[in-house]
């Protein structure tokens, strides 16, 4: 019966995530043909009209709006993108490497897994550190060591992370050479651009995780959970932190979005060969159908955090799958 | 019945030691305001099986004085004195670890809102067997919640194996105190606190309560203290009854007589302002004024300001707790004119 429940709402969350998708692929669509004359680009400022417009032809610019928009929303649902401009006409993306197919979804599906890599390492290694600092702070408050965490934290939330990573690249791989300015292979390059991008995860994890954690170490039931005798640190990570959790929870999916934003520069900086570095060439050259690709990817992968986040949320409140 | 009552009381005080000694508590607590005293030099003692009522209005210091036996109270603010002992181990003075162990094995407690005491977040099972986790290392997560199920039972809760994975919220407040009852007696403490352990109730409810820890009283021999504003609850179910006011006790002594024959005022005043079926058209008569905040305790006698026998010297001098007739103490300047009266 609760699994019925709790199916109803996720076919809900579902058809609610395919319209925010829809709606927001849509300003991509509108946004990314006002940017620039793709065509132009490529043939250069000596091309003639009648050139620029046969090559506009060949890519589809110069038929009617909404025949585009059809095409587009089609192409969505059934997984064709369309054909890269520059693929075929100029040299090859993706760092030289051929890619199999001029189609943009599967060159931009190649650049996954170092993204997924990056920020699975960033919010893995933000979380390990962020709740144990949010939890010591919280149960001893107002100490030195709770002071320190609230210094650092705030710190992690201020400083900007571009400028954060070329210092981390300063110093590690320039200064002391221990490990590798950029680059994508060994475990040594992901360290660096984790760093650079857990900063601000790392920050907010930790102010939400102390203060929801203090807010619930003041409530009655924690009272009563040590007249039973349950040691403090029971209390903390099993009584405290269960209910502290949805907050917590909200604001690890909340740095995983903006991770997953973050990328689109830090991979940039760190010659990283994932999905964000992919939009900022794309972006450069206006491959249209490629900027459109590697978009869709990216909003389909903050939706499928943010429902990842809802699951959670029916695990660590049972009440809310009753409600709606 | 009230003389099978005092025989009861004084077989059980020859026969057993007590199990619970508490002598001349002390709370204070650090305020923005100064510090302020909340209980002042409280002595009792319990013995196995005994029920000690602890009657005040709120404010009185009854529900801090215990706050201060389980360690419930954060220092800073309170500044706790005295001594608390559980046969030969000082409560308020014994490593925390030791202490830790006690409460909620030894000694444990029965909060007022079993609703808000609960765990919202955590099963009704996961709470009971926790008690057997902690207090008893080495009890497989399976044992301890057949146990959860065998307490749910004997605190009557229908479908206990059905209802041992439900959360907090999926049961009345009749039902959460029982559960809260379960976790307090799991471990078959020496001692039991109940500290307004019906006021969150219906009625009707409450009397299933109180007749619940009475039964698990006579079934286990465990000491039951019990904290109310209920003087008709002392009168049914406490062997000795303790009234507080101001946070200090105005007068002690065997339930029994007390009602019979209050030697304080303030126990007079108490026991007049509790509705009777008999007084259709009267007025419910009250004792005038308010309990005294902390902050502003009167001079001499606390309850001078509110007493209807009140002398000169009463705002002047603090009476002691002086013994009044066997196994009876007062703090009242007129205590002898009062128990006669």
């Amino acid at each position: 019966m609760i699994s019925a429940i709790t199916g109803g709402y996720f076919a809900r969350r579902l058809l609610t995530s395919i319209i925010m998708l829809v709606l927001v692929m849509s300003v991509v669509f509108f946004a990314d043909r006002q940017i620039g004359d793709p065509a132009r680009m490529v043939l250069g400022t000596t091309a003639t009209e009648d050139d620029v417009r046969e090559l506009r032809e060949r890519m589809g610019l110069e038929d009617p709006m909404w025949v585009q928009y059809q095409r587009f929303i089609v192409g969505m649902a059934s997984g064709d993108m369309g054909d890269t401009f520059r693929y075929g006409i100029s040299k090859p993306l993706n760092h030289g490497e051929i890619p199999d197919s001029r189609k943009t979804l599967p060159i931009a599906m190649d650049r996954l897994p170092p993204t997924l890599l990056l920020g699975g390492a960033t919010i893995l290694f933000s979380v390990i550190v962020a709740l144990p600092l949010g939890i010591y702070a919280a149960v001893r408050p107002r100490t030195f060591g709770d002071r320190m965490v609230n210094v650092l934290s705030l710190a992690g939330v201020s400083i900007v992370e571009y400028w954060f990573a070329l210092i981390l690249i300063l110093l590690f791989a320039v200064q002391l050479d221990w490990l590798p300015t950029s680059g994508y292979g060994t475990a040594a390059h992901v360290v660096l651009p984790a760093l650079a991008l857990s900063l601000r995860p790392i920050g907010r994890i930790t102010q939400i995780a102390r203060s929801s954690m203090l807010d619930e170490l003041a409530k009655p039931y924690i009272t009563a959970a040590r007249g039973r005798g349950i040691p403090l640190r029971k209390i903390a990570s099993v009584h405290a932190l269960k209910n502290a959790a949805i907050p917590i929870v909200t604001t690890i999916g909340d740095e995983t979005i903006n991770v997953v934003t973050g990328v689109i520069i830090i991979e940039t900086v760190f010659g990283w060969p994932g999905i964000g570095a992919l939009t900022v060439e794309a972006l450069a050259i206006r491959d249209v159908p490629l900027i459109e690709a590697t978009i869709f990817l990216l909003v389909l992968m903050v939706l499928a955090i943010n429902l990842i986040v809802d699951l959670i949320y029916t695990v660590l409140n049972p009440r809310v799958r009753f409600g709606a | 019945m009230a003389m099978a009552d005092i025989a009861r009381t004084a077989a059980v005080a020859e026969v057993a030691a007590p199990v619970l000694r508490v002598t001349d508590l002390q709370v204070a607590f650090q305020t923005p305001h100064g510090r302020v005293s909340a209980v002042n030099g409280v002595s009792y003692e319990i013995r196995p099986g005994e029920t000690v009522g602890i009657l005040g209005e709120s404010g009185s210091g009854k529900s801090v004085s215990v706050g201060a036996i389980m360690g419930l109270l954060d220092s800073p603010p309170a500044e706790i004195g005295g001594h608390v002992y559980f046969r030969d181990t000082d409560l308020l003075n014994a490593p925390p670890a030791e202490t830790r162990r006690i409460r909620g094995d030894r000694v444990s407690m029965v909060f007022q809102d079993a609703v808000t005491a609960l765990n919202p977040g955590l099963t009704v099972g996961y709470q009971i067997s926790e008690m057997y986790r902690v207090h008893r290392p080495g009890t497989s997560k399976r044992d301890a919640l057949n146990k959860a199920v065998a307490l749910m039972d004997q605190v009557k809760i229908p479908s206990a194996r059905q209802r041992v994975r439900s959360y907090p919220y999926e049961f009345s407040g009749g039902m959460s105190q029982r559960i809260m009852i379960a976790m307090a007696i799991a471990l078959a403490p020496d001692v039991l606190i109940a500290d307004e352990p019906t006021t969150a109730l219906d009625v009707t409810v409450q009397a299933q309560i109180m007749q619940l820890l009475t039964e698990l009283r006579e079934q286990t021999g465990m000491a039951l203290i019990l904290i109310t504003h209920d003087i008709g609850v002392v009168a049914e179910t406490a062997d000795r009854v303790m009234v507080m006011y101001g946070g200090r006790v105005m007068e002690s002594g065997p339930t029994a007589e007390v009602v019979a024959r209050p030697a304080h005022p303030y126990t007079i005043g108490l026991m007049n302002s509790v509705p009777r079926a008999e007084m259709k058209h009267e007025k419910l008569r009250t004792i005038e004024g308010a309990p005294p905040v902390l902050t502003a305790m009167p001079s001499g006698c606390p309850f001078h300001p509110r007493c209807a026998k009140r002398q000169p010297e009463c705002s002047r001098d603090r009476p002691s707790l002086q013994s009044v007739a066997l196994g009876r103490e007062s703090a009242c300047h007129f205590a002898a004119e009062v128990l006669g009266a």
